[in-house]
């Protein structure tokens, strides 16, 4: 099972927040505290699941942040879902700047994670995703998400 | 994505070109034509798929036109698109909808995006297309379903229903998936399942209220006293690590405890209204105590028993009302799932369930009784071990008639709202679709029709628009939270005469007890531990011979307690009044004294040992009487 890791960096009043692994019950939070901060950027590209314990602690923990601004980059499927469905675990004042879309091809099966960036592939207006996607071996990808569920979270911003 | 066959109805060519080049860039086959005749050949030759049809066709109307080619088998299955700008008004559109069971109404001018958005994106063919609350309950109809496709079919689903959770747990523990399932409930409470590799190890609710010191006495592995002697002791330990260094208590037997304790939780996820769930794959490790396929199935048989209401499953089954129940992938004959009590008290139900026969043709023969049997059915079908095969093909008036009238009985007594709801659960579609419900719902109803059914289908189809309309109107807000508050006060009520006849029952004024509960479960179906009292005053009745019950009737309310509320002395208390009335008097007389061990203040268990005991020693004294006493007490002169 991925370790759970973090690093939380407090060098300047923008906070910079490396997580990695599983966030369950026998993650604690309590040490590193976001208050203070002007602004908290997450890194969450690493993240691998979350239970519900682990939801709970991450609202509650992010929330020491206060009115801080927060951005998350390089969400991934399983923290998209979070912020689809539990109100909260992106504060009220926070931003994603980029997220991982899942691709699939029939063909040969293979799946790719595709990063989703703000003023690139997305915008307030709406969508852009890349025209084409490949797999390794040249085979065309479609996206293997249920679009109006998946990218709901953009049009809550 | 593959393509579909569009044809295009129009006498506007402008209009008709712009479609056809929009529809053939994103890969589909487009035909055109301007003439009725033309398009109601090519449906047939072509295989068509889809129809954009003018309302205001040369020599005919496009409405008339679809009424007509839906008779015919190639027409019948098709989506259509009605396209009009001179008749617009809501009036016309609905009933046009209505009529040609349309997918939807476009209004001149219309942006060729808006018609774009109305073929599917994905590579599913139309007829194909299925919600995705419909299609996670088809999974088991499907031979081979791959892990993929079923790990999809759970991203696929928003919002759904707190009932559908058993499928839920039991296709990922079927399917051999690890990962935790997320769930947030309407108030925004999470709880969460995990899975490893399909057994369940963990269950995380935001109500923490562990039972574990119930569960220990009620299973009998501890005392009252050693409970209380280990919580008495200040420590840091776990009460269970507490109990087993202090050897009251076998690692083994804490087990088992627990694993019952996520029964409990577990059965705690299983709400009344609509809950949120996402799935996240991980590799989680295995633990014990866990749940596994073959300890689900009666946790699953408690649940549907205990916690799902009948209002709930008659809507579920309504669609599938014409299709034939057979044998699912699970299916055996010797599968546990028989021999528990939901299932095994039909006599017959197997031989029904594998008969051929649809599932409006059981209900209809009033083989079963309709409550055990929807349960018994959804249990099955819920483990996989029967599914519904096709829909009947050709139905018979007398059926239809029967099927639009069990629609009617749905929809009776309720306001616009409910109705609405109805028609959400009946279509599988998101309560935020409205149109796509409507449509739907006209699709179920979308039957040749003549004389009695007719005009069954149109006072059905007539309560459906209007309940659409009222949600279209903007008014659903508002009545849902008047709703919202006549509930409560509804449940309140229930509650406080809830009260009342548990102080009935036990100053054993059972006529006055059953009375009241039967008002409270009738204001509140899924009133906690209403059917263990109704089986209580039910035995009183039995005793005082006012009522006759039978012994399975009550069994049958019994069994409907869900695990939680069995945790409860008084569970135990009335489960040892139906052993007693079915002559089990042992095993009667240790319900009793599990009951008093639960709770030593419930004094009408301590009063039915003292009557064992009393009835016990009056026998010994027959028997210790000489034959002289013994002969003139039983042959002597009555006082």
């Amino acid at each position: 099972m991925a370790k759970f890791e973090i690093k939380v960096d407090k060098a300047s009043p923008q906070y910079q927040v490396n997580i990695s692994g599983v966030i369950d019950e026998d993650v604690d939070f309590s040490g590193h505290s976001l208050a203070g901060a002007q602004g908290v950027e997450f890194q969450l590209g690493a993240i691998k699941g979350i239970n519900s314990c682990g939801i709970r602690e991450w609202i509650k923990w992010v929330s020491t942040a206060g009115s801080a601004a927060v951005v998350y980059n390089e969400c991934p499927k399983v923290i998209v879902d979070q912020i689809n469905m539990v109100q909260g675990f992106l504060p009220a004042q926070g931003k994603v700047k980029s997220f991982y879309v899942p691709y699939y091809s029939e063909e040969t099966e293979s799946e790719k994670l595709v990063l989703f960036r703000e003023g690139a592939e997305f915008s307030a207006s709406g969508l852009t995703p890349p025209a084409e996607v490949k797999d390794d071996k040249g085979q065309p990808m479609e996206m293997d998400v249920v679009e109006a569920k998946y990218f709901k979270f953009l049009q809550k911003k | 994505m593959a393509g579909l066959k569009i044809l295009i109805l129009e006498d506007d060519s402008t209009q008709s070109e712009a479609l056809a080049l929009a529809f053939q860039r994103i890969g589909h086959e487009v035909f055109k034509t301007d003439k009725a005749e033309e398009a109601r050949a090519w449906v047939k030759l072509k295989k068509i798929q889809m129809i954009f049809v003018d309302c205001l066709l040369p020599g005919q109307s496009g409405v008339d036109f679809v009424e007509s080619i839906r008779k015919t088998p190639e027409g019948s299955q098709l989506q259509v698109v009605l396209m009009s700008g001179i008749f617009t008004d809501s009036g016309f559109v609905k009933d046009a909808l209505r009529s040609t069971a349309a997918l939807a109404f476009l209004k001149k001018p219309f942006d060729l995006k808006e018609a774009i958005g109305l073929i599917p994106a994905s590579g599913l063919s139309l007829e194909e297309k299925v919600s995705p609350r419909k299609a996670l309950y088809q999974t088991f109809n499907r031979g081979t379903v791959s892990v993929r496709e079923k790990r999809k079919l759970i991203e696929a689903l928003d919002e759904i229903h707190g009932y559908d959770l058993p499928f839920i747990y039991s296709l990922l523990v079927e399917s051999k998936m690890s990962g935790h399932l997320n769930i947030v409930a309407s108030n925004g409470d999470v709880s969460g399942i995990s899975f490893s590799n399909g057994v369940i190890v963990a269950v995380d609710i935001a109500d923490q209220e562990t039972f574990l010191g119930k569960l220990l006495i009620e299973s009998g592995f501890i005392l009252p006293e050693d409970l209380e002697e280990v919580l008495n002791v200040k420590s840091t330990k776990k009460i269970g690590e507490r109990l087993i260094s202090g050897n009251l208590l076998s690692p083994h037997a804490f087990n088992i405890v627990l694993s019952n304790q996520m029964n409990i939780r577990l059965s705690r996820t299983i709400v009344n209204s609509s809950v949120r769930v996402n799935f996240s794959e991980t590799d989680v490790e295995t633990s014990t105590p866990h749940i596994d396929s073959d300890a689900l199935v009666g946790f699953l048989h408690d649940w549907i028993a205990g916690k799902i209401t009948m209002d709930w499953l008659k809507a579920h089954y309504l669609q599938w009302h014409h299709h034939r129940l057979v044998k699912g992938p699970q299916f055996s004959e010797e599968h546990p799932a028989f021999s528990l009590p939901l299932v095994h008290s039909l006599p017959g139900f197997l031989n029904a369930m594998t008969s051929g026969e649809a599932l409006g043709q059981i209900l209809e023969s009033q083989k079963f009784p309709e409550e055990p049997f929807c349960k018994a059915l959804h249990f099955l079908l819920t483990k996989g071990i029967v599914v519904f095969g096709e829909a009947l093909t050709q139905m018979k008036p007398e059926d239809i008639v029967k099927m639009l009238k069990r629609y009617l009985k749905q929809f009776q007594g309720k306001n616009k709202v409910e109705v609405f709801d109805l028609m959400v659960q009946i279509t599988n579609n998101s309560e935020s679709d409205a149109q796509k419900i409507f449509v739907d719902f006209n699709k179920l109803l979308n039957v040749r029709a003549t004389g009695e059914v007719e005009q069954l289908r149109s006072q059905v189809l007539k309560i459906a628009e209007q309940a659409y309309e009222f949600v279209q109107s903007g008014d659903r807000d508002k009545v849902r939270s008047e709703m919202a508050k006549t509930e409560i006060e509804m449940k309140i009520k229930a509650a406080q005469q809830f009260e009342d006849a548990k102080n009935a029952l036990q100053r054993s004024q059972v006529q006055l007890g059953y009375d009241l509960i039967t008002k409270c479960l009738h204001a509140d179906p899924s009133l906690g531990k209403g059917k263990i009292y109704l089986a209580w005053a039910k035995l009183g009745l039995m005793e005082a011979g006012t009522q006759n019950f039978s012994i399975k009737e009550v069994e049958m309310d019994l069994m409907q307690a869900s695990p939680e509320d069995k945790l409860d002395a008084i569970y135990n208390f009335v489960t040892g009044l139906l052993q007693r009335a079915a002559g089990e008097l042992v095993m009667a007389r240790k319900s009793f004294e599990k009951a008093l061990a639960m709770d030593s203040t419930l004094i009408v268990a301590r009063r039915e040992i003292n009557r064992m005991i009393n009835h016990q020693n009056q026998k010994k004294d027959v028997l210790n009487r000489d034959l002289k006493d013994l002969v003139s007490g039983f042959f002597g002169k009555k006082r």
